[in-house]
C-alpha cells in the first residue's frame, strides 16, 4: 500500500515538473515574438550557461556511475535481434502520439503514413516486432508535441540541460508533457494501475538510445574541446533538422547552416568581411 | 558532382574502413584525402567565424594548421570497423551563389541509412568540399560553435584555443600518406 502510494505520488510529482514546463513556456512565449529573429548560429541561446554546465556535469555524473553501465548490460545481455525488435515494439507503440502531432502538424500525408504502419505492424508485423510496413513504402518516422510547436511558430526558448533529461528547451519540455498526455496507452496504464508498465517502457527507450551511441558519445567526449558546447550545438542542430523533417529549407526560426555558409566568401575573392 | 562526390566517398570507404590499420597510418591517409579533396583556408574561416577577423595573421596560420590536425584527430577513427556500405546519391542542388549540395545516404547492412549532405565549393577549377552535414548536424558549424565557446572563456581568446588545440593534436601523426 506504501509503496503504491509512493508510486503515485512519483507519478504526480513528475506530471508537477512537465507542467511547471508548459508554464514556463506560456510565460516564454509571450516574449518570443522579438527572440525568434535574433536566433542565428553564434548566439549560443544559452542565458542560464553557467548553471546549465552544472547541471551538465552532474548529468555526466549520473551517466557515468548508472545510464552508462546500464546500457553496457543492455547491449551485452541482450542480442541484437532482441534489442531491434523490442526497439520496434516501443516505435510501434509510439504510433498514436505520432499520429496526432501529424495531424497538429497539418501533415496528411504523414499522419496517413503512420495510420498504415500501425495497422500493418500490429498484425503482420506481430505486435511490432517486425517492421512489415517498411516494406510496403511506409518508412518510420517520428514527430513530437516539441516539434508540432515549433510547426507552429512557437520560440524554443532558452537552452536547459535539465537533471537526468539532458539537453532541452520550454519548448521540449512543454512538448514532451503533451506527449505523455495525447499517449493512450499512458492513460490505459493509468487506468489498470500498471503504470510501471509505461516506465518500463520509457527505460528501455533510453537505455536503447544510450547503448546505439556508447561509442559515438564516447568519441565526441575525448575529441571535442568543449564537450558542453559540442552538445549543445548538435541538440540544437538535431531539433532544427527533425522540425524541418530533414528537409533543407527552414519552416521554424531555427537558424539554417545554408545562410551562414552564403555569407561566407573565398579568401581569393578579397576580403568581405562577415558581419558579426 | 555527383561524381566527385561519389569517388570522394569511394577512396574514403576503400583506404580508411580497414579494422586492421594502425591509427597512424588511417591518420596519415585521411590527410591526403582532406588535403586533396576539402578547401581548408574557407573551412578555417567559417569555423573561427567572426573571430577570424580579430586574429593575427600569426594566429590565423597556426589556426589552420592546427584545425587540419584536429580534424584528421577527430575524424580518421569513425571509419573504424565500418563494413558493407555502399552509397547513393538523392538529389544535387545548388545553394545561393557559390554552393551546390549533393544529398547522399550512406546504405548500412542492418540498419538504417544515414543522411549525409555534402556542401561543395569551386572557386578556382578545383571542387572542394567545405562541409559535410550528418543527419542534419553540421560538421563546420559544430566546431564553430565549440570554438567560440572556448575562445569567450574567461582568459583565453583566440591565443586559449590555440593552445587547447595544440595540446589535443599532440599525438597526431603529421605525415602524409596514400594507401599504396
Amino acid at each position: 500500500m506504501l509503496a503504491r502510494m509512493a508510486r503515485k505520488g512519483l507519478f504526480a510529482m513528475g506530471r508537477g515538473v512537465l507542467f511547471g514546463a508548459v508554464l514556463l513556456l506560456a510565460a516564454g512565449a509571450a516574449r518570443a515574438g522579438a527572440g525568434a529573429a535574433r536566433a542565428g548560429t553564434d548566439d549560443a541561446n544559452d542565458p542560464l550557461e553557467s548553471a546549465n554546465r552544472f547541471l551538465f556535469e552532474s548529468n555526466l555524473h549520473f551517466d557515468r556511475f548508472a545510464l552508462r553501465p546500464l546500457a553496457e548490460g543492455y547491449r551485452a545481455f541482450i542480442p541484437r535481434t532482441g534489442r531491434d525488435g523490442i526497439r520496434r515494439v516501443i516505435n510501434n507503440l509510439r504510433a498514436p502520439v505520432i499520429f496526432f502531432n501529424d495531424v497538429l502538424q497539418a501533415n496528411p500525408a504523414h499522419a496517413g503514413e503512420t495510420v498504415g504502419r500501425f495497422l500493418i505492424n500490429s498484425t503482420l508485423g506481430v505486435a511490432g516486432i517486425y517492421d512489415a510496413a517498411a516494406h510496403f513504402g511506409l518508412p518510420y518516422h517520428n514527430e513530437d508535441f516539441g516539434q508540432t510547436l515549433a510547426v507552429w511558430g512557437v520560440a524554443e526558448g532558452p537552452y536547459l540541460m535539465v537533471p537526468f533529461i539532458g539537453p532541452s528547451n520550454p519548448r521540449d519540455l512543454a512538448g514532451l508533457a503533451a506527449d505523455i498526455f495525447m499517449d493512450p496507452f499512458f492513460h490505459i496504464a493509468d487506468a489498470n494501475n500498471v503504470e510501471y508498465a509505461i516506465y518500463l517502457r520509457d527505460a528501455v527507450t533510453i537505455l536503447d538510445w544510450r547503448q546505439r551511441n556508447l561509442e559515438l558519445v564516447k568519441e565526441l567526449e575525448e575529441k571535442s574541446v568543449d564537450f558542453y558546447a559540442a552538445v549543445r550545438s548538435l541538440y540544437r542542430q538535431r531539433r532544427g533538422d527533425a522540425i524541418r523533417n530533414g528537409k533543407a529549407s527552414p519552416i521554424s526560426p531555427t537558424f539554417s547552416v545554408s545562410s551562414e555558409w552564403k555569407s561566407e566568401t573565398h579568401p581569393s575573392e578579397g576580403s568581405a568581411r562577415v558581419a558579426p | 558532382m555527383s561524381d566527385f562526390v561519389g569517388n570522394l566517398a569511394t577512396s574514403a570507404i576503400d583506404t580508411l574502413t580497414e579494422p586492421a590499420l594502425e591509427d597512424p597510418i588511417r591518420q596519415a591517409r585521411f590527410r591526403k584525402l582532406f588535403q586533396e579533396n576539402f578547401d581548408l583556408p574557407v573551412i578555417s574561416r567559417f569555423v573561427l567565424g567572426r573571430y577570424w577577423h580579430q586574429a593575427t595573421e600569426a594566429q590565423q596560420k597556426e589556426f589552420q594548421s592546427l584545425l587540419e590536425d584536429y580534424i584528421v584527430l577527430a575524424y580518421s577513427s569513425r571509419f573504424k570497423g565500418y563494413n558493407g556500405e555502399t552509397f547513393e546519391v538523392d538529389d544535387v542542388r545548388s545553394d545561393g551563389q557559390k554552393d551546390t549540395i549533393i544529398y547522399t545516404r550512406i546504405l548500412r547492412q542492418d540498419a538504417p541509412p544515414v543522411r549525409v549532405d555534402w556542401r561543395v565549393r569551386a572557386p578556382e577549377d578545383r571542387m572542394k568540399v567545405i562541409d559535410i552535414v550528418i543527419e542534419g548536424l553540421s560538421m563546420s558549424l559544430t566546431h564553430r560553435n565549440e570554438f567560440a565557446a572556448v575562445i569567450q572563456r574567461a582568459g583565453s581568446g583566440i591565443d586559449g584555443l590555440i593552445k587547447l588545440l595544440r595540446e589535443k593534436t599532440a599525438g597526431v601523426n603529421r605525415e602524409v600518406s596514400d594507401a599504396s
